[in-house]
Order: structure tokens, then sequence, then C-alpha cells
């Protein structure tokens, strides 16, 4: 019994931030790569852009059998965003539904426990979505709108006989909680904060670390990968970490829609697929880190 | 490897793209409108590569003045 991707897809809000326009844009954009960024409209919740993107992929969301919500920006405290996403899109009663409050590596996250649910014979067909909707708190002056876009991507798990999805491995340091958070604010509005330098200064320390163990430890190495997708952050971060571990190809660096968080890593394979850079049957390596602190790595056959 | 005080400041100022005349160990970041969260980065993403990776940046993720900057690397056998 395996696991296999059979279908990504995504959206992007196509109400613009206009970063150009803006005039921290150039200072920014030399270290972000960044160039524009998106935002869905006001009132547009991680729900309403989940529902657009499913209805357009209705006929491979048929048979689904469960649910996985990725996202730190949901409608409600409760009830959880599948539930209402099973009812928008008319999917049957009998199916497993749950939201997996994560960041950055929340896409590695739940790939790892759909593989999980498929292998272990208790679901067949698993539906992954991640969005986020960081720019609804974002206010006047808050830097991170030059990097962040809010987003939707679809990624469907189906049980195979050949592996697919193949390995993981996880971390988190709750220690650095507060460096990426969503808290009230002087005006006890809830808004996005990021400690940039703390939270590269994380990812140096621990990712390449992370990147090195798990490849002895599944006796692989880079060059054994067809594409090699990290959690698309920043160009300055990218860079650190292709230089750090002496990637010399196949490393996937796509900024186009800047930092789109558990989406980006959905994204990322998404366009190479489609861009031919990567093709059925390639190995990849994906690599998710951020909010939490936390971490995930993963292998797969696409 | 180890770096004189000048190099230090010679790679500070590139960072945040300020002349080095205009920086010295005493330096804090509320003195430069350049060290910002992103100057904060650039120090990190440039010392990361002179270093190839050896240093841990916890203590100049949160640096505030360059003499902490020093301070650290000294005791980590990078600064002369």
């Amino acid at each position: 019994m395996a696991a296999s991707i059979s279908k990504i897809d995504f959206l992007i809000p196509k109400k613009k931030n206009n970063l150009k326009k803006k005039k921290l844009f150039k200072k920014i954009f030399i270290k972000t790569g960044i160039k524009e960024t998106y935002r869905a409209n006001t009132g547009e919740d991680v729900i309403d852009l989940a529902t657009k993107l499913c209805k357009k992929n209705k006929d491979s969301i048929k048979n689904c059998d469960g649910i996985i919500f990725v996202t730190q920006t949901p409608r409600y405290l409760l009830p959880s965003c599948s539930c209402i996403i099973q009812d928008k899109l008319k999917l049957p009663k009998n199916i497993m539904t749950f939201d997996i409050n994560m960041g950055c590596s929340g896409f590695v996250h739940s790939l790892a426990v759909a593989k999980s649910l498929i292998e272990n014979n208790t679901l067949k067909k698993i539906l992954i979505i991640c969005s986020d909707t960081y720019n609804a708190y974002f206010y006047e002056n808050n830097k991170n709108e030059y990097i962040f876009s809010d987003a939707v991507s679809l990624v469907i798990v189906t049980k195979t006989k050949s592996v697919g999805i193949k390995n993981f491995s996880f971390g988190s340091d709750g220690s650095g909680y507060d460096k990426i958070i969503i808290k009230n604010n002087k005006e006890k509005k809830l808004e996005f904060q990021m400690s940039g330098a703390d939270v590269f200064s994380f990812t140096l320390n621990t990712i390449p670390k992370l990147v090195k163990n798990f490849l002895r430890k599944n006796l692989l190495e880079l060059k054994n990968f067809k594409g090699i997708i990290f959690h698309q952050a920043s160009k300055v971060i990218l860079e650190s970490l292709r230089d750090r571990l002496s990637i010399k190809k196949n490393f996937i660096i796509d900024l186009k829609y800047g930092n789109t968080t558990s989406s980006s890593i959905p994204i990322a394979l998404k366009r190479s697929i489609d861009d031919g850079s990567l093709k059925k049957g390639d190995l990849i390596l994906i690599c998710g880190f951020g909010v939490g602190l936390a971490w995930g790595i993963g292998s797969l056959r696409i | 490897m180890k770096i004189t005080l000048i190099e230090l400041l010679k790679i500070i100022a590139k960072s945040l793209n300020v002349k080095v005349s205009k920086i010295n160990i005493k330096t804090k970041d509320v003195d430069l409108e350049e060290w910002d969260s992103l100057g904060q980065l650039s120090i990190i993403s440039s010392l990361d590569k002179k270093f190839k990776g050896k240093v841990k940046f916890d203590t100049i993720a949160s640096a505030t003045n360059i003499n902490t900057i020093a301070n650290f690397l000294k005791k980590k056998n990078f600064l002369k």
C-alpha cells in the first residue's frame, strides 16, 4: 500500500499590493526578490479562496474521503475550515475532516499525515488544502506586505501501488514562538509580526543540518533529486541555504507570487511541472520551515 | 578564519550600504536609518558568506550595536 500525489493546483487573488509604487520597494526587493504580492478582497477569507479553487477542480476531488485544511488564518476559531468546506463542496458526510494549524512547514506536515492515513488503510483519497490570508493582518507600515501573498493551493493524495510519497523528518522549537506571530498590537488589533533577522538566523542554524541528517538517514545525496523545493521564503534565505548546502543544480527559486506560506511548495512544484523543469516520476526533496518555529522535510516521486 | 575589526566594519558598512567612515565599534542600530530589520538580515547574510556557514547567528540576530557583534565573534574566535 502506498500514497502518491495525483493532482496539484493553486489560485492567487487578483488584487495586487502594487509594491513598485511603494517607497521601500527597491530596497526590499534586492533582499526578497519579490516583485509583487497579492491579497484577497476585503471580506474574502481562506474558505472563499478554497471554495473557488475546489470548484474549479470539482472532477478531481470527487470521491475524496478526507479533507485536511492547512491554515493559520481560519474564518473561525471553531469550527474547523475543513468541515465548512465539506458542506460548501457538497461532499459526502462520511468523510474525515480536520485542520492543521501550521504555517510554512504545513504542507510537509499535511503530506506526511495524508500518506500515513492512506497507508494504514483508513482513507483512499485525501484533499489537502493549504490557504492563508496574512494580508488581513497587516496594517499601515507593516513591511510584511512586501513579502507575503494570500493564496490557496490544493493537492490530492491517492492510494497507489507504487510508492510516491516517501520519507519525512520533522522538528520544532517553541522557544521561538514569538518570532512569527499574530497577536494584539498597541491598538489591541490582531497584527502579523515577524522578527526577520531571528527567523533568518534560525533557518541558517537549523535547515542545513536537517537536510544533511535526512539525506544521511535515508542514504540519499542531493544529486539524486531532480528538484529541490524549499519553502519559498525570500531570495536571501533561499540563496543562503543553497550556498550553505553547496547545491549546484535543480534548486528551485520561484518567487513570482511572493511568500505564500504553506502554499509555496505546492505552487513551486506545480509551476515547475507546468514549465517542464520537472516531470512525472522525478524524485524531489521538499522542505518547509517557519512559524512555530517548526520545520519538516520529505522526499517524494511525483 | 579570523578577521580584523577593520574588516568587520567594512563588512557591516557594505551590508548596510553606508560608508565605512560612518560607523565605528560604538555604532548602535538606532544611530543609522539603514540598520533596520533588513539591514540586520544583510549583516547576517554577509557574515554567513564570510565564515562559510560556521557561525551560529542567534546573538547577531538580536544585536543592537557593533560592539556586541564584535564581542561575539571574538568569543567564538572569529575576530582578531
